[in-house]
This record gives structure tokens, C-alpha cells and sequence, in this order.
């Protein structure tokens, strides 16, 4: 009995701190979705080698469903944006969180957080690049 | 004698308030964040305002299920498991088995990336390394149930190639984390 309680104590120890900061993120979420408008994305892209970098940037300080980023990229390649650029806007999307940076800081070290942020976007980039040239080598 | 005690004490007191209400206000820094970042959003633009609620009601509703299972994780991993001796375990094995367990984690695991957090970092407490949480955290950009879509928008050819770097990539952070970090 006591080895319960005290399993659900530290459960909800542990929801209760990162409670506040899943709070935090949501509303940086909704904050995101409503101000900047799905459609708005395709205005920073400048059709040259830098898009890739562009693209990385966006992703990176956009959040939210997957999904979204599967549709922006669908039609940024209807607007003739390059394959590199989407592939890193997609993978910068789901694997660099500046919107949940504070949380993954507070939680899991400054450090880390750090670290991992700066690789995935970094990571991005190379992850975009090969995909693109494998797919046209295959 | 006993005025210096009652001073000393009044002192104590006085410090033992002033260290609640920092504790305090440091535990609900964020929270008192969220609600001044509404009443930004309500005075300067108070039309965004509602839009900005309803999204993060649907978002926190969209959220629900995966709290709730990352809580039965909690629970359970609390409940049946020796934390620091699995994490001991799984520190012995070899390096490929490791990152293996992890890539496979990370890709089956659900809900939003912020949700699992709070787990690791207890986890994180009992020992495990960071580069296998960088490693778990990569792979929850491999979304089983979303390939399909990912299929019917870039093609199967992309998708495939896609995935496959995502994983090799999230093997080299884990290295790379592993090497700065652990």
C-alpha cells in the first residue's frame, strides 16, 4: 500500500512540474498559429541556395503538429520552393523546439537543451541535403 | 540574553518568509508568465485575444490522452521498476543495443515532444545518459501514424530515404551529446 501511495506521489510530483510549463508552450502555441497565418511562410522564401537555410530558420521557430508542416510544404513546393528548403523546414519543424526550449532547459538542463537545439538545426541541414540527393541518385 | 534570543528568532522568521515567497514565486514564475502574456494579448489586441483562447483550449484537449499516458508511464515505471537498476541495466549493454532501444522508443512513443519531458528528467535523475535521451527525443520526428501522410504528399521514395537519414542522424547527435555531455 504505501509502495502505491508513494508511486503516486512522485507521479504526480513529477506532472505537476512540468505542468506549468506544458501550459506555457500551449500558449505559445496558440499565440503562434493565430499570428502568423499558414500562408505567410511562402513570403520569406527567396528562391535561391540560401532557401535551405531559410527553411531550417522557419521550422525551427515554428511548432505544432507535424501534420501543418506536411501541408506548408506541400504547398511551398507548389509554389516552386526547392525540395531542399521544404525537407529542412519539415525536419527543423519536429526536431528543433525554440517554442518549447524553456521547458526542455528548466526540465532537462540549460545545457542540454543547448546542445541538442543547436545540433538539430545544424542536423537539419545535412538531413535535408542527403534525403534530396538520394532521392534523385535512386 | 533572551531579547538577543527573541530578536534572533524574529530575524529567522523574517528570512524563512522571505525564502517562501522566492520559492514560491520561482515555482509559479511560468504560470504568472502565461497570464501576463494573456493580458498582453487582451490589451493590445483584444480581437486575437479569443481566437488565441479557443486555440489553446483545443490544443490542451488535443492533449489530454497523451497526459494521461505519460502519467500511467510515470505511475507505473514508480510503481514496478527499480528506476536506477533498469537504468543500470540498460548503462551495461552495448552501445548499438543502447541507441537501438532508443531509436525504437522514441519512433513507437506518442503524443507531443513536451509531454515526456517531465519522464526523462526523473529518468535523467536515476542515471540515464543524455545522449539516449537526445537519441529518444530525435526519433519522435518519426511518426508511424503520420508516414502515410508524409507518402501522399512527397511520395514513398522521399519518405523512405527520409526516415532512414532521420535515424542515422539521430545515432550521430546521440554521439555528438555524448561526447559534450556525458
Amino acid at each position: 500500500m504505501n509502495k502505491l501511495v508513494s508511486a503516486v506521489k512522485r507521479a504526480s510530483r513529477s506532472m505537476a512540474s512540468s505542468l506549468p510549463l506544458i501550459l506555457l508552450i500551449t500558449f505559445l502555441l496558440s499565440v503562434l498559429k493565430v499570428v502568423v497565418p499558414a500562408s505567410a511562410y511562402s513570403y520569406v522564401f527567396r528562391r535561391n541556395f540560401f532557401d535551405i537555410l531559410i527553411g531550417d530558420v522557419l521550422g525551427s521557430v515554428s511548432a505544432g503538429n507535424p501534420v501543418t508542416s506536411y501541408i506548408i510544404g506541400g504547398e511551398l513546393l507548389k509554389q516552386n520552393i526547392s525540395l531542399f528548403a521544404v525537407t529542412a523546414f519539415i525536419v527543423a519543424w519536429v526536431t528543433v523546439g525554440i517554442v518549447q526550449f524553456p521547458a526542455e532547459s528548466k526540465l532537462l538542463g540549460k545545457k542540454f537543451a543547448i546542445y541538442r537545439n543547436i545540433s538539430s538545426f545544424i542536423l537539419a541541414i545535412f538531413v535535408s541535403l542527403l534525403t534530396v540527393l538520394l532521392v534523385n541518385l535512386v | 540574553m533572551n531579547k538577543k534570543n527573541l530578536s534572533l528568532s524574529g530575524e529567522r522568521k523574517q528570512k524563512i518568509s522571505v525564502n517562501n515567497k522566492s520559492s514560491f514565486l520561482k515555482r509559479y514564475s511560468v504560470l504568472l508568465f502565461v497570464v501576463i502574456g494573456y493580458c498582453v494579448v487582451y490589451i493590445f489586441k483584444s480581437s486575437v485575444f479569443k481566437k488565441v483562447i479557443n486555440t489553446n483550449i483545443s490544443i490542451i484537449l488535443s492533449l489530454l490522452p497523451s497526459l494521461v499516458f505519460v502519467y500511467i508511464l510515470m505511475f507505473a515505471t514508480n510503481y514496478f521498476i527499480n528506476d536506477k537498476k533498469i537504468i543500470k541495466s540498460i548503462n551495461s549493454v552495448s552501445k548499438l543495443k543502447k541507441y537501438s532501444l532508443s531509436v525504437v522508443l522514441g519512433i513507437i512513443s506518442s503524443g507531443p515532444i513536451y509531454v515526456w519531458y517531465g519522464l526523462l528528467a526523473s529518468l535523467r535523475k536515476s542515471g540515464l545518459s543524455y545522449s539516449l535521451i537526445s537519441v529518444f527525443l530525435y526519433n519522435r520526428a518519426v511518426k508511424l501514424p503520420l508516414l502515410p501522410l508524409l507518402v501522399a504528399y512527397f511520395g514513398l521514395k522521399f519518405t523512405v530515404i527520409l526516415t532512414v537519414v532521420m535515424v542515422v542522424a539521430s545515432l550521430v547527435q546521440g554521439e555528438l551529446i555524448h561526447k559534450l555531455l556525458d
